[in-house]
């Protein structure tokens, strides 16, 4: 069985990098040396990064190297979803509810959650960044859609 | 005597009302956000680079390389505080830093860092005043060919100076510079990777792969980890004793030499600096068995080394428009949409910008002497503020401070992509500041390579016939010949290991 050490996966990460990319770019014209087209580079880059990517692996493979620590999923996706959640938030219902929606959401990926304390501090933050960047700044944007 | 008018000609411009404003916002912002544990200066920059925008080119330079010193000073705060280094150079300052402060020498050791800083800084800027004018003559004599080979000599020496796998890091260049190689192709028209998304064709915005690589990655990266506080010192004294004094100050002189020169070196800067300074202190002492027990030389030498070695980096960037550092990168970047392409004409075009910028840096400087060292009862107290509240606080003003730099929903979903990435490597042992280099190259190194080749009328050997590529393409290759001999690798390691 293949250990996945932290080369070995960055190894794949490379390779699959570089084959996307091979893959898109297949239909780029190359053009020559002289007169490179807008395809020449991006092949030239991709295939560089399955060669590293293969040199990577190779040297991963033949060590025991450092392995991969495990992932943490939960704050991951938690994080990822509070980002998301305030880009899906900020223009269809304001700067407040996606403040409240990202500190909410991501708060839960620390290690303690206090309700109230987080509540509080969305709040804070709500209110803050309204008066910051709305207020103070005057940049376009919509604090609570209707009202400010 | 030319030097003296162009730097009152700085001076005048720094000392503006605003610009003083600018560049103590910067300044106290930068300090603020260092202070928290687990920012560095990367993130701190591209975090607060949104902010930047809506001011006047100059200003917006000054208050970013405010930040950057900031960034850097309150991360040996905390290094020194509550031994928690805010980012990587100073990982050095908590080994004797913390220990001064166990002994109830908090206060001298943050004095020290202060003050050998502002030295280091000082110094550091006349040296951009000396070395900035020749080089910048040196480089107006660059083709197409000559660029090229200069990033690609950047780029080689930024992996060999900076720690970690060698293989891995080339990876990581040449994955940066396919990134940026995404959008409208300059020279057709061509839709390049765009996969169809409109928000993509100008290319991947650079604030949110820097704000998800650097902020958000490190977020994810600190969240996992136990919220264990190391007991947090108290000051009692602030300024060091006549003893401490004397000890520290040729330790002080001898950092900010090396990190002065190391500072100018692509991949140099801050890190390299700061670890080579407290090294040869450890060499050089009489009884190096003292050092990691509280020597003040150990706080001075590598505090005064990152901060004139953050300062020169600026040298580069300045006079060749070459980022040394994935800090510099980001200036590239905020240089760049404020419409100043970094390079030799800055220096003619600009003169005002440049030397204002200069000027800036040591008042920079003098501001964080004379504003921290009173300021440290506050910064203690954000110290105390525990990190569940702070990151999500963090969280909002990277998705609020990329959602307002275009108004683009789409980047602050890419940045959540790239914050995702930046994870992957962090756990598979990539540094990401290569990426970011790569990324910035890209466009320029791929413009540069086509127009040489059609210059040459597809010779590729005008890379090797022009005397100053050749040059530059010959030390790229030694560095890469040397670093692969198992030697050297081996003594690199060991550097980097101390």
């Amino acid at each position: 069985m293949i250990r996945i050490n932290q080369d070995v996966a960055a190894a794949l990460l490379f390779i699959a990098f570089g084959a996307v990319g091979l893959y898109v770019a297949w239909s780029y014209p190359v053009g020559t040396a002289v007169r490179m087209g807008p395809g020449y580079v991006p092949r030239l880059l991709c295939w560089a990064m399955i060669g590293l990517g293969v040199l990577v692996g190779l040297k991963g493979l033949g060590s025991s190297g450092v392995r991969v620590e495990r992932w943490a999923w939960f704050p991951l996706i938690l994080l990822s979803l509070a980002v998301l959640a305030f880009a899906g938030l900020i223009e269809r219902a304001g700067l407040v509810a996606a403040t409240l929606a990202l500190v909410l959401i991501g708060a839960r990926a620390g290690h303690e959650f206090k309700f109230a304390e987080v509540g509080v501090l969305a709040v804070f933050l709500a209110i803050g960044s309204v008066l910051l960047f709305k207020t103070g700044l005057g940049l376009p944007m919509v604090g609570i859609p209707g009202i400010y | 005597m030319e030097l003296l008018a162009n730097l009152a000609l700085g001076f005048d411009v720094a000392l503006g009302w605003q610009n003083l404003l600018f560049c103590l916002v910067g300044v106290l912002l930068g300090t603020l956000i260092g202070v928290l544990p687990g920012l560095g200066p990367v993130a701190t920059v591209a975090m607060l680079l949104p902010i930047t925008f809506y001011l006047p080119p100059i200003g917006a330079l000054i208050m970013l390389a405010g930040i950057y010193y900031g960034a850097q000073y309150g991360g040996s705060t905390t290094a020194i505080l509550v031994n928690l280094p805010g980012e990587s150079s100073s990982v050095v300052t908590c080994l004797d830093g913390y220990q001064m402060a166990r002994q109830g020498r908090a206060g001298a050791a943050l004095a020290t860092a202060a003050l050998g800083s502002f030295f280091a800084g000082s110094v550091a800027t006349v040296v951009i005043v000396l070395f900035s004018p020749p080089l910048t003559e040196f480089a107006k004599k660059f083709g197409a060919a000559e660029y090229f080979s200069l990033m690609a000599l950047g780029l080689i020496a930024a992996v060999v100076l900076a720690h970690g796998s060698v293989l891995k890091a080339v990876s990581m260049i040449f994955l940066g510079l396919l990134l940026g190689l995404v959008g409208t192709d300059v020279n057709t028209g061509l839709q390049r990777f765009t996969f169809g998304i409109p928000e993509l064709a100008d290319g991947i915005g650079f604030v949110p792969v820097a704000m998800g690589l650097f902020g958000i990655a490190e977020i994810l990266a600190n969240v996992e980890k136990k919220e264990g506080r190391s007991v947090m010192a108290v000051i009692t004294r602030l300024w060091p004793t006549r003893e401490d004094f004397r000890q520290a100050t040729p330790a002080v002189l001898r950092g900010t030499a090396i990190g002065s020169i190391l500072g100018v070196l692509p991949g140099g800067g801050a890190l390299l600096s700061a670890f080579a300074a407290y090294t040869f202190e450890k060499k050089i002492a009489k009884d190096p068995s003292r050092f990691g027990k509280g020597a003040i030389e150990g706080v001075a030498a590598p505090e005064s080394a990152n901060n004139a070695g953050a300062q020169t980096s600026f040298i580069p960037l300045l006079t060749l428009g070459i980022p040394p550092n994935a800090v510099m990168a980001l200036m590239v970047g905020a240089m760049t949409i404020h419409g100043i392409i970094p390079g030799p004409q800055v220096m003619t075009q600009r003169p005002d910008l440049f030397w204002g910028m200069i000027a800036s840096m040591w008042i920079g400087n003098l501001m964080l002497v004379i504003i921290n060292l009173p300021l440290i009862g506050i910064w203690v107290k954000l110290l105390k503020v525990p990190y569940r509240l702070l990151f999500p606080t963090i969280l909002l003003i990277c998705a609020i401070g990329v959602y307002t730099l275009n108004n683009s929903v789409f980047e602050v979903g890419l940045t959540a992509l790239f914050g995702i990435l930046g994870y992957a490597f962090y756990k598979f042992g990539c540094e990401p500041a290569p990426l970011l280099l790569g990324f910035i190259l890209g466009p320029l190194m791929e413009e540069n390579l086509r127009r040489a080749m059609v210059l040459s009328r597809g010779d590729p050997l005008v890379f090797f016939q022009r005397p100053l590529s050749l040059t530059m393409l010959l030390m790229a290759a030694a560095l890469l010949v040397i670093i692969i001999l198992p030697a050297v690798r081996k003594k690199r390691e060991e550097a980097f290991q101390e």
